[in-house]
């Protein structure tokens, strides 16, 4: 009885269109149209260097140290590519967009720009840091420091931050995490379609089935295996596509990245178990609302707008506590950043207790046999 | 007795749906369960098989309690749904695989079934079809399959002809013929009484959650005063005229609209000729003229005062 129900469950779960698209096509569209916006976006590693006009006017033609300072931040992937043109030049520059600032040496440094930005800050941090140092030089110079003493004070430098994080990291993995969170919830779908077959009060498959002598708790059962095998392999077919097409990197801890889908797929389908085992709105209503509760988690997981998501975590903590979506995509974040650790495992812990009480819940209110109204 | 029901009351919050219901059906019968929408047909099959939760009363199938949790009895029951509850995923043989294993778990006799019960329905050219290929006759028919291949002794079929078309609907009334030949006790429910006259051994009426009469087909007829009714077109009649028809014998009332008479007569075995003899005295001519006998819409709206048909 076991392997008939199986066979049949999982014949019609993966003959339905309708379920095949949202669980499985849709999110590799949309990771398509991510990959193609998105990837790269934004990457720390690829700051180009900054265009600057530097003047070339009597007071930089004679401050060697300062000549020297621009030519060693401006050699290959330095800081800076500088443009060595007359005063007006680089005014002509400055309108036209080719530079992002114009750097005048005169007693001190004169930094001008036309609007702020990234560029901008980065030239407004070496002239600083450049004066700074200089004034420090000149001072130990004119209190009679040596050689050693000048360059120990130049090398006494305190970094009050700690990286604590691996290489090569990627923002936009983020968005990629929320596509895997909304589709751990998607996958609500198949279970759901399972329990409206099963349920006299939903379908008349369901009643037809209920006149059986099938035991519920056997079809529940049956029902709970298909659905999330089929939900599990469509989450590895997803993370093969963004690996391996994409080329999105997800870190090298691949159990754990597997614990977190499965933790994910438990959790959208318990979802769907909730919702169709409450109410008796038609299975399409049913899925509409599976939906449109995936959605609004999963934009307040960040997954339209980044920000959205340390709003959440601002403003309304437990929110995002309790929010599937963001528990699949804050392990993943901590997967990628950390390597792991007790955040992760928190979220991975957060999904099963949650996907656990939704279960429990729901098969309280389905192994019910007799309905007041059908 | 497969069936016995006794004083079932179901409600819904203020509407009564089934008030003090009784119902005995004897094994080997046919049994048609007549009344208009809203009357309680569905409610009390679905009561029957403890789908529905009821207030009052008693329900045994085969001479045993019937609740959600029998099983045993289960086996033995077979339904056929006024919907169509197939899987669209699935071919014709597949659904009708499925849903006889529910019952079956032996693989080559649910096979054997199988076969059996698509040459029953005469769905053999149609094995590999998904049910969105099927016309609405056809799909009837699979619902049907699906109901009886595991051979049940008892059948429940609600409303199974709705939306059929004259040949699909022959056919299935062939096919219930059959299988209460092979020994299944059929609960047939409908609101079209020519079905029921035409496959049911016994007859229950019902309307607002009662049982308002039984018997065969006969028995049911005798109960009502009605025994002939004579209809007239394209003939015209003078109010005198009309009131010398309501005096020739053993009629008992006469409807005159737009040049069609309609004459009921409540016994006597020459109404028809009186009638004719009355018109050719008086030189009155006429188009059409048919008599018939009383139908169990006739019974049930003697008895109710209502028409059976769709009421809307």
């Amino acid at each position: 009885m076991m392997w008939h129900l199986m066979k049949y469950r999982f014949k019609t779960l993966l003959k339905d269109r309708s379920l095949l698209f949202f669980s499985i096509l849709f999110p590799i569209v949309l990771a398509t149209f991510f990959g193609m916006t998105l990837k790269g976006a934004y990457n720390v590693d690829t700051l180009k260097p900054v265009e600057v006009a530097i003047v070339t006017n009597e007071n930089y033609d004679q401050d060697q140290a300062f000549q020297e300072f621009i030519k060693t931040i401006s050699q290959e992937d330095g800081l800076l590519a500088p443009r060595y043109v007359s005063e007006k030049e680089a005014e002509s520059l400055l309108e036209s967009g080719d530079v992002k600032g114009i750097i005048t040496k005169t007693e001190t440094i004169l930094l001008k720009v036309k609007s702020s930005g990234i560029d901008q800050t980065i030239l407004k941090t070496v002239t600083d840091e450049y004066l700074v140092k200089s004034h420090m030089i000149e001072n130990l110079l004119a209190n009679g420091a040596d050689f050693q003493q000048l360059m120990a004070t130049m090398n006494d430098t305190t970094n009050y931050l700690q990286s604590n994080s691996t290489d090569n990291v990627n923002l936009s993995v983020i968005f990629f995490y929320t596509i895997i969170a909304m589709s751990s919830l998607y996958g609500g779908n198949w279970y759901m379609r399972c329990i409206c077959d099963t349920t006299a009060n939903l379908s008349d498959r369901g009643i037809r089935f209920n006149v059986s002598p099938v035991k519920k708790s056997q079809a529940l059962l049956c029902d709970f295996i298909a659905a999330n095998v089929i939900q599990f392999v469509s989450m590895l077919i997803l993370l093969a596509y963004l690996i391996f097409v994409i080329g999105i990197d997800f870190g090298n801890q691949i159990s754990l990245i597997f614990l977190t889908i499965l933790g994910g797929s438990l959790a959208g389908s318990s979802m769907g178990s909730l919702i169709s085992a409450v109410g008796t709105q038609a299975y399409q209503v049913k899925t509409s609302l599976l939906v449109g509760i995936t959605m609004l988690m999963s934009f307040l997981s960040g997954m339209m707008m980044v920000q959205v998501k340390y709003y959440v975590q601002a403003y309304a903590p437990i929110i995002a506590k309790i929010n599937p979506a963001n528990m699949i995509t804050d392990a993943f974040y901590s997967l990628y950043y950390y390597g792991g650790g007790s955040r992760f495992y928190m979220n991975i812990a957060s999904l099963f207790i949650f996907s656990g009480i939704l279960y429990f819940i729901s098969f309280i209110i389905l192994r019910r046999k007799q309905y007041d109204s059908l | 007795m497969i069936i016995h029901v006794e004083q079932l009351v179901k409600r819904y919050k203020d509407l009564i749906a089934l008030d003090h219901f009784d119902l005995d059906v004897q094994e080997g019968e046919v049994l048609g369960l007549l009344g208009p929408n809203g009357s309680g047909k569905t409610t009390a099959i679905n009561c029957m098989l403890s789908l529905l939760k009821y207030d009052k009363g008693k329900i045994e199938l085969f001479g045993k309690p019937m609740t959600a949790n029998s099983y045993d009895i289960k086996r033995d029951i077979g339904l056929v749904l006024q919907n169509v509850a197939v899987f669209d995923e699935l071919s014709v043989e597949e659904n009708i695989d499925y849903f006889c294993g529910l019952y079956i778990y032996d693989k080559a006799q649910r096979q054997r079934l199988v076969n059996e019960a698509i040459d029953f329905v005469e769905l053999n050219d149609f094995r590999k079809f998904r049910p969105k290929k099927l016309s609405g006759g056809l799909l009837r028919r699979l619902n049907i399959a699906c109901g009886i291949a595991h051979r049940p002794k008892l059948i429940f079929m609600d409303e199974p002809t709705v939306a059929v078309d004259p040949q699909s609907r022959n056919s299935i009334l062939n096919g219930i013929r059959r299988l209460n030949k092979e020994g299944a006790t059929i609960v047939y429910t409908s609101h079209y009484m020519e079905e029921v006259e035409e496959i049911c051994s016994h007859i229950v009426i019902m309307d607002n959650g009662k049982m308002v009469a039984q018997g065969t087909r006969e028995q049911l007829k005798a109960m009502i005063s009605l025994k002939e009714k004579i209809e007239i077109d394209q003939i015209k009649l003078s109010s005198q005229q009309l009131d010398a028809i309501r005096d020739i014998a053993n009629i008992n009332e006469v409807q005159y609209y737009g040049e069609h008479l309609e004459v009921k007569c409540n016994g006597g075995d020459h109404n028809l000729v009186n009638l004719l003899d009355y018109f050719k005295e008086n030189n009155i001519d006429f188009g059409m003229i048919y008599s018939k006998l009383p139908t169990l819409n006739d019974v049930f709206l003697e008895i109710t005062g209502k028409e059976l048909r769709d009421q809307g």
